[in-house]
Formats: C-alpha cells, structure tokens, sequence
C-alpha cells in the first residue's frame, strides 16, 4: 500500500489496494460522505475527510490523519468491489450490498445488527457463530456472504416465537444450559442440528459427538447435552 | 479481510476463463481451508473464482470396480451417502470424522484433495484406495498426484472434477485426532486387494506417503506388533514429536488392521 504518510490538508493518497486492479467488476470513485460511510464505526472520525477523484485510481484525501489512511483505503475497495446479494432472514427478504471478503458473521453483526451470532476463535472451531443456512448448520465465519445469494440463514434472533422461546432454548434455560452465555447461541444452533440430523430420541452420547465443534468455557458440557436431550424431546411434542 | 474479487462459474470452462483473467485467482468450493488462509494472509488472492453453481459436480455413484465421488460432494454427504457405505464404508467413516458437524456440512472432498493439507484425512484414502483424481484437463493417477506439503500435479488453473476410488476386499481407517481441531496428529488407511494390501499415513509427514513395510508384513501375515516408520524426516511440533507420531503410526496401523478383520 502506497502514499505519504505524513498528516494535513491534502495529503495525496494512492488508491490502488491489490484487488482494485480488477477494474470491470468495479463501481467508480465514490464521494467522500460514501467512503465515510463504508469506514463503518469509524465513521464519526472520517467525516472531516473528503475525497475527490484524480483519475481512475487517484484519490486525495484531506484533513485525515495517517493511522487512517488504510481502513480509508480499504472502505474504497469494498465500496467499489460490493455486489448486490439477496438472503432470507429468518424469514424475512433482505437485499443487502456487501463486498466479497465479507464474512457471513460480520454482515449478520456489524451491517444488520444481528448480534446473537458470536464470534469466539473466528477460526472455525468453537462454533459461537453457528447459523442455519438453508436448515443445515454451518460456520458464518468461514462463508462469505456473497456466496449465499439466494439463500435462507436462520440466526439464534429468528429461532424464538416473539416473546415465547422455542422449545430448545426454553430447555436450555430449564436444564442451566449456561453461565455466561456467549456460546449459547451456537449452542442452540448446534442443538437443532443435531435434531436435524438424528431425530428427537437422541443418547447422550450422540449429543456429545454432535457438539464437537462447539467450545464452551463454562459448564462442562453436561448440563448443555441435557438441555439439548430435553429440548429434542419436547421440540417432538410441540 | 484483504478484499478480492468475486466470480461465480456457471461451468468448469466458465470457471477455467475467469481463473485465467483474474490476476493472482484461486478457486473456492467449501472455503473451509481458503478462507481461514486469506484470513490469516497466508493466501492473498486478487480474485475468488466460486465452483458452487457448477451443476453435476457432487454426484456419488458406483460404476464398475470404482466409486466415484465429485468434488463439489460435502463430508457430509459422503459420510451418509448410501453409495460410499455400501462399496466403502471406512470411506464414508473417514469423511464423518472430519473437523466436526457444522465443518462437514460445508468442507468438500474436492478441496481438500486440491489443497493436499499434510494433516487432512481425504489424501490416506485416496493413495490407499488407488484412486484416480479427474479434472478439467485429464486425469491423474493417485501415486504421482500428492507430491508433498500442498502439492499436487495439478497445474495452474487446473479443477478437480470427481474422484474415482478403487473398491477393496477390505478397508479400514484410523485416526489420532487433534482433540481441539481434529486434524489427522496420525491416520493409517489400509486398504486389501486381491493383488495385496495399500497402506496409506496422513499427518505424520509432510504429505501422505504409502508406507510399505506395513504393505509386506499385512502381505505376508506377520506380527505387526513394534512396527513403526522412521521418525527421521516425520514432523514435529507443539502437539507431537516425531518420535510420537512414527509410535502413533504403528498404533493407527494396529487399530485399522483390527478393524479389517
């Protein structure tokens, strides 16, 4: 990444971060207020930046202090590299715009403010980030958005009724299927996996199988599976 | 993440032209080992090129002495395909102990054999079962394919299709897992032939490798007891020593003959 690091008034700034080079998948230079926009919570220390085009891969950047040029020049290329998706979720039809190197959990959490869907190692073990994707249980950390346009996710925010909890979660209550409660909602999520996959009957054995890809710090796991076990059986009866 | 650009193929050709246009381009089918890597940076591709639309690339089906899986086939679905249970079922049990059950709904058998990870499970069965690894441009047979850490004969550009595995007499796998990631530590597959048995190790070296005194000694009907490869060139790290890994490769090789029976 290039450009003079120094800070003040119009200071020239090369935006040609690696991926821009695709330049026919690209939208053009967007305004300052736009790439402010894309700064995401930074977005109050952006505003006083503006940016204006030089030609197809110039912007300059005014009154920005340096330690922000990259997150600058990373909100260019997202803006210019977003593509037009459509989800389901939790039943509801949302046309969303996101770039390609967007995490299916980082759309749920920082764009919709979905966020029951947690993100615990981001490296695909502990399972905090479970959500249903067309029913089957996956890792939102480890899809990318754009790859499911078209598709049906299910979040811990879609799994309740309203106000009365699902059967699962109920039991998860019941059974202290929690302490702190951050991998919960992986947990449910795991949960109606395993339902899914092996019916409502389920040993605890088989619980235990199908939680291996969920960490928790807390409980030691028993009063999970029994909560898991009851939820099953009573997910049956409702 | 880095950002990149994202293609969606309609087709193996379609995927082979946008592989071709897109600067430093990689393909994407499960993503369970791409994407932790360009998070990490250890890969930074300028365009993603997404095999997921492509239609006829998950099929699994018998023909002949050969199951044939396609790339695009989950773990999942391959564990519980009626198919790989009935011609292979320590196939099928090798693909349902891989990572865990969100990681087998999404992770395909065509990336990791693409990938050619040294501690992923697919590669012992592949090299054990014969097998013969189609793709875009041709085929290639499994003993010249893995060629060492992610290496592989494909070329640049070059998609894995199906994989056609060679049905035994006989097969079994066992695996030392990661307890945290379940990574193969250590996996032996032996796979028994009416011309012999094909011995398989993942995770003990730097790729998969045939380990052939364990071949002989199956061949002949001897004690397998004390059995182990050299450790020398095995690997070694924060979760096992070479020496731990040649004693686990003669443990693993125990357990699956146990299961062959």
């Amino acid at each position: 990444m290039k450009g003079s690091m120094s800070e003040g008034e119009g200071t020239r700034v090369d935006v040609s971060p690696p991926a821009l080079h695709a330049t026919r998948l690209m939208r053009p230079i967007p305004a300052a207020d736009t790439v402010a926009a894309h700064m995401g919570g930074r977005r109050e220390k952006v505003k006083l930046c503006s940016v204006s085009t030089l030609g197809s891969h110039r912007a300059q950047v005014e009154q920005l202090p340096s330690h922000l040029y990259p997150l600058c020049l990373q909100a260019l290329a997202r803006y210019r590299l977003a593509m037009q998706i459509t989800l389901d979720l939790n039943g509801d039809r949302q046309a969303v715009d996101v770039s390609p190197a967007t995490l299916l959990v980082d759309l749920l959490r920082d764009r919709l403010h979905l966020t029951g869907t947690h993100i615990g190692c981001d490296t695909s073990q502990c399972g905090a980030c479970n959500v249903l994707v067309d029913g089957v249980a996956m890792k939102s950390c480890t899809l990318l958005a754009v790859q499911l346009d078209g598709c049906a996710i299910a979040t811990i925010e879609g799994v309740a009724n309203g106000a009365a909890l699902h059967a699962m979660q109920e039991a998860f209550k019941t059974h202290h299927g929690l302490q702190c409660g951050f991998c919960t909602p992986g947990m449910v999520m795991a949960g109606l996996e395993i339902v899914r996959r092996h019916g409502h009957d389920l040993s605890r054995e088989t619980i235990a199988h199908g939680l291996e890809g969920n960490l928790c710090r807390c409980t030691g796991y028993q009063n999970i599976i029994s909560a898991i076990q009851a939820g099953a059986k009573a997910m049956q009866d409702a | 993440m880095r950002e990149f650009a994202y293609r969606r193929a309609a087709s193996l050709a379609d995927a082979t032209s946008l592989f071709a246009g897109g600067g430093e381009a990689a393909f994407l089918a499960g993503g369970h080992t791409l994407i932790p890597a360009i998070k990490s940076r250890l890969r930074m591709p300028d365009t993603l090129v997404d095999l997921n639309s492509i239609s006829g690339l998950d099929g699994i089906s018998v023909a002949g002495d050969r199951l044939w899986i396609g790339a695009l086939a989950r773990h999942a679905a391959v564990a519980d395909s009626a198919a790989v249970n009935g011609a292979i079922p320590a196939l099928a049990g090798l693909a349902g102990q891989i990572g865990d059950p969100q990681v087998r709904n999404r992770g395909t058998i065509g990336g990791s054999v693409a990938n050619n990870d040294p501690a992923a499970d697919y590669p012992a069965a592949l090299l054990a079962l014969d097998a013969v690894v189609e793709t875009s441009t041709g085929s290639h047979a499994v003993d010249d394919f893995f060629q060492g850490m992610f290496a592989t004969a494909l070329t640049e550009g070059e998609i894995v299709s199906r994989i056609g595995f060679r049905v035994p007499l006989a097969g079994a796998y066992a695996k030392f897992r990661n307890p945290a990631s379940r990574y193969a530590v250590v996996g032996v597959f032996i796979a028994r032939y009416a011309t012999g048995h094909r011995v398989a190790v993942t995770g003990a070296g730097p790729g998969v490798f045939r380990w052939s005194e364990a071949e002989a000694s199956l061949d002949g009907g001897t004690s397998l007891d004390g059995l182990t490869p050299d450790a020398d060139g095995l690997n070694s790290d924060i979760h096992a020593s070479a020496e731990f890994r040649a004693h686990l490769c003669g443990v693993m090789l125990k357990r699956a003959a146990a299961d062959l029976a």
